[in-house]
């Protein structure tokens, strides 16, 4: 009896211990503490979060209206008083307009990544489940797009929308449509084959329903590390276009307006073009380091 | 020499961007033209030093701030292609390079009628054509003049000879011109690039193709034309003036001012047309270089659309003007000093100017422009639609005004396009605000006329439809006259006019600023833009 009160409560014990054990493990392996043991990711997170905190709290942030004009305080210097950045060639100050170009810069960036992102999931999943011609007829035309090369096709649509920042994102986001979809479909088709999906089909789970429940699920890691990746690109992209002059219209400020306007001052006032490329490098290279670790988490085969 | 070199990048670059950049389209941009051709008679023109003796050979490369693309006279529309048609034909006559006076080129000599309507012009003898596909460098005689200026009279795409009635022979050497009616600018216009003379069988021959083939009687031989890189000219050793010192010319299409500094400062080209902003200080900065700046016939502007909308309203532009502060203004967009504060719609170098109706432009007032726009029904705001071309100056103007006018509460779309499609906008006057330049002769008819006539309504200059019986009537007037002094009176009384309605904010005239190395030789800057390699007061040669 002893005995077996004690094997009973020994294995109690090693029950509880071995749950705790598991729950430790799984806690280790939740994606947030793997990330959060990766420190170059944490360094890309923290930017991240910046870059976002002063795009959201602009208007408290920014010292002055940043379109207020004082043509002859033109190119003051940084670090002058009232002026941490100093002024650009209106007289207008720097430090406020990064405030506001942050807003931009952002907003253009992730909305365009989440336009591209779900058009070209949709399509990725529809052109990877169905194969066949729909498959054959999707991805040739994705295939046409990416011959483009991405500046291009977004200066063609924003030559055919016209200016405005709606539009840069749905240039920027119909540019982003064709490697998105590319990730989704090869994903599906691994995923597609496993049994739990054929376990679906046998069932009678209608196509619909298995796509967005059991496959889209399952595919999600490289979307999310790919659309992570591709807003720090999305940046560059806008930054790109404004500086063509194809983006935000006058006087908004975008990182790449300012460095634009920069351009033409490079020898008398290089600070314009140096600080708001500092800022858009600064950004971009947080989204890099963050994408880059949320891929190490989520990739199974990407053991360290 | 820097007034030269300033002239040519003035005309060079308001061309570009406003009117003048009639470069890109070809009817419209007769107003393009005029910058090139533009040039002040009180302002003398920089140049470059000319001791030693000349040397012969080598090559000469000039950047231009905007890309040729029509080299037919008939069709070119931009100063850009009127400097290589310079180069390869010759006109009838030409200005002296401070554009004061007319002096004989391809006619030795010429008479005008007491009617003023007939004109007679000896032509030069033993004149050759290059050769080319379809003649063996013969001679020019009076046939190809005729043909010549009859072709540019009915066909030419910017109406440059539309004073012209016909031209005949008259003699082995003359020809004898007849115009519709009395026209004052009828010698001026035949400096023009646009009426070049060019041999029949080529143009004939080549077709639409004949302006990648110009030939003509010019120092120099097309020799290439590449759209978009560069045209490449050798010296025609046989030229009737005198043989070119520089061997071989190039144009290069350098658009970015400080690309074509960069360039300068390597010695990839020579001369540096048309710069801009820092451009000119780093020209200033380098003892390598040389900046040559002249008052070009330039004025820089906004032009209201006269007809519809709100800017119908004499006392909604009077609030519009009111509330720029157009010396700030002109401060900070040209802070190098490449441009003066204007006023009137017609350059101080235009014997046409009176510095008198200068008070008659309402001065930076924005209370004033608050409570007019209130009276006009808009004290809850305003939005209008300016269109401007592409062209950083433009688009730093614009983003200026913007933040003026929103200060009496008037919003400001700002759309920058390209040439071909601001001046279709400009043209059928389908907007409310229009910001750009002129650039043209000092004959205040390449002004006046081509900007407030009611002739014009359709045309690049007046696309806006100002229209007053009173003005055309005085315009006229003084086209038929033929004494400048009274020319320049009836101009004066029209101009007076033309201010009292305000139709525009007339804010700056740029100067013509080019960037020259030390290597280039007796250069001499014109107000009008234009580069003249070899003339009877110059002929630029280049050291090593």
């Amino acid at each position: 009896m002893a005995d077996a009160k004690n094997m009973a409560a020994g294995d109690a014990l090693g029950m509880d211990a071995q749950a705790q054990m598991l729950k430790k493990e799984r806690r280790a392996n939740n994606v947030w503490n793997k990330l959060k043991r990766n420190k170059t990711a944490m360094i890309g997170l923290v930017i991240v979060v910046v870059m976002v905190f002063i795009a959201v709290f602009a208007p408290f942030l920014a010292p002055y209206d940043p379109n207020e004009i004082h043509p002859l305080d033109s190119f003051i210097k940084p670090f002058s008083e009232g002026h941490l950045f100093g002024t650009d060639q209106f007289g207008r100050d720097l430090l406020s307009r990064i405030i506001y170009g942050a807003r931009i810069s952002l907003i253009v960036a992730v909305g365009g990544t989440f336009v591209g992102g779900f058009v070209g999931v949709l399509l990725g999943l529809i052109a990877g489940y169905m194969g066949g011609i729909v498959d054959s007829v999707i991805m040739r035309i994705m295939d046409g797009f990416l011959a483009f090369p991405f500046v291009l096709l977004s200066i063609i649509l924003m030559t055919v929308l016209g200016e405005g920042l709606i539009n840069v994102i749905i240039a920027i986001g119909i540019g982003n449509i064709p490697s998105f979809a590319r990730v989704v479909r090869g994903e599906v088709h691994i995923v597609k084959n496993e049994e739990y999906c054929n376990a679906c089909r046998v069932i009678g789970v209608s196509n619909v329903r298995l796509l967005f429940t059991h496959i889209l699920p399952n595919a999600i890691s490289p979307i999310i590390v790919y659309a992570t990746l591709n807003v720090a690109s999305a940046i560059i992209s806008e930054a790109a276009l404004s500086f063509l002059g194809l983006g935000i219209p006058a006087p908004t400020a975008s990182w790449g307006s300012i460095l634009r306007e920069g351009k033409s001052s490079l020898m008398t006032a290089p600070f314009v073009a140096t600080i708001s490329g500092i800022f858009i490098l600064i950004t971009v290279l947080g989204f890099n380091l963050l994408g880059d670790g949320v891929r190490d988490v989520l990739d199974p085969k990407m053991k360290q | 020499m820097k007034k030269r070199v300033l002239a040519l990048m003035l005309a060079a670059s308001m061309c570009a961007s406003l009117a003048a950049c009639g470069g890109s389209s070809a009817k419209e941009t007769s107003a393009p033209e005029t910058q090139a051709a533009s040039a002040s008679e009180s302002e003398a023109a920089g140049e470059t030093v000319a001791e030693g003796d000349p040397v012969k050979g080598g090559t000469l490369t000039i950047s231009l701030s905007a890309s040729p693309s029509k080299l037919d006279p008939i069709h070119y529309s931009g100063t850009y292609e009127s400097q290589i048609i310079k180069e390869v034909c010759d006109t009838l006559i030409e200005y002296n390079s401070d554009l004061s006076e007319y002096v004989p080129c391809l006619a030795t000599e010429w008479t005008a009628s007491e009617d003023g309507k007939t004109y007679v012009f000896k032509i030069c003898e033993g004149v050759k054509f290059h050769k080319g596909q379809y003649q063996d460098g013969r001679e020019l005689t009076a046939e190809d003049v005729a043909y010549s200026l009859n072709r540019s009279g009915q066909l030419s795409d910017s109406n440059r000879l539309s004073m012209l009635e016909n031209a005949e022979v008259t003699g082995d050497y003359e020809v004898t011109c007849t115009l519709k009616s009395a026209n004052s600018s009828f010698l001026t216009a035949l400096t023009d690039a646009g009426n070049a003379i060019v041999p029949k069988e080529e143009v004939e021959g080549w077709g639409d193709e004949f302006g990648n083939h110009l030939v003509g009687t010019g120092p120099f031989v097309l020799e290439s034309f590449q759209l978009d890189q560069q045209a490449v000219l050798q010296k025609n050793a046989d030229y009737w003036m005198a043989e070119p010192n520089v061997d071989t010319l190039v144009f290069k299409v350098i658009t970015d001012s400080t690309q074509a500094v960069n360039a300068l400062q390597t010695g990839e080209v020579d001369i540096a047309m048309d710069l801009k902003g820092e451009a000119v200080q780093a020209v200033r900065d380098n003892s390598d270089l040389t900046l040559l700046e002249t008052a070009g016939l330039h004025v820089a502007y906004l032009y209201f659309n006269m007809e519809q909308g709100p800017t119908a309203d004499i006392n909604v532009r009077k609030a519009l003007i009111e509330a720029v502060n157009v010396e700030e203004m002109v401060a900070a967009l040209y802070k190098y000093g490449e441009a003066q504060k204007a006023s009137l719609p017609l350059p101080p170098g235009s014997w046409g100017y009176d510095a008198s109706l200068e008070s008659k432009v309402p001065g930076y007032d924005p209370e004033d422009a608050k409570k007019l726009l209130a009276e006009a029904g808009y004290g809850d705001g305003l939005t209008l639609d300016l269109y401007i071309s592409d062209t950083e100056v433009r688009q730093n103007m614009a983003v200026l005004l913007q933040a003026y006018w929103a200060q009496v509460g008037v919003t400001l779309n700002i759309h920058a396009s390209e040439w071909g499609t601001f001046s279709e906008v400009a043209m059928s006057n389908n907007a409310n605000v229009y910001g750009m330049s002129w650039t043209w002769y000092p004959d205040p008819y390449f002004f006046l006329n081509k900007l407030f006539s009611t002739d014009e309504w359709g045309g690049i200059g007046n696309g806006q439809h100002y229209s007053k019986a009173e003005v055309d009537d005085l315009l006229q007037k003084a086209l038929e006259a033929t004494d400048q002094a009274d020319r320049a009176d009836y101009y004066k009384q029209a101009l007076s006019l033309i201010v009292d309605d305000l139709p525009g904010l007339f804010y700056a005239n740029e100067n013509v600023i080019y960037g020259v190395n030390g290597r280039v030789h007796d250069f001499i800057q014109r107000a009008d833009g234009t580069v003249k390699i070899v003339t009877q007061e110059n002929n630029v040669w280049v050291t090593d």
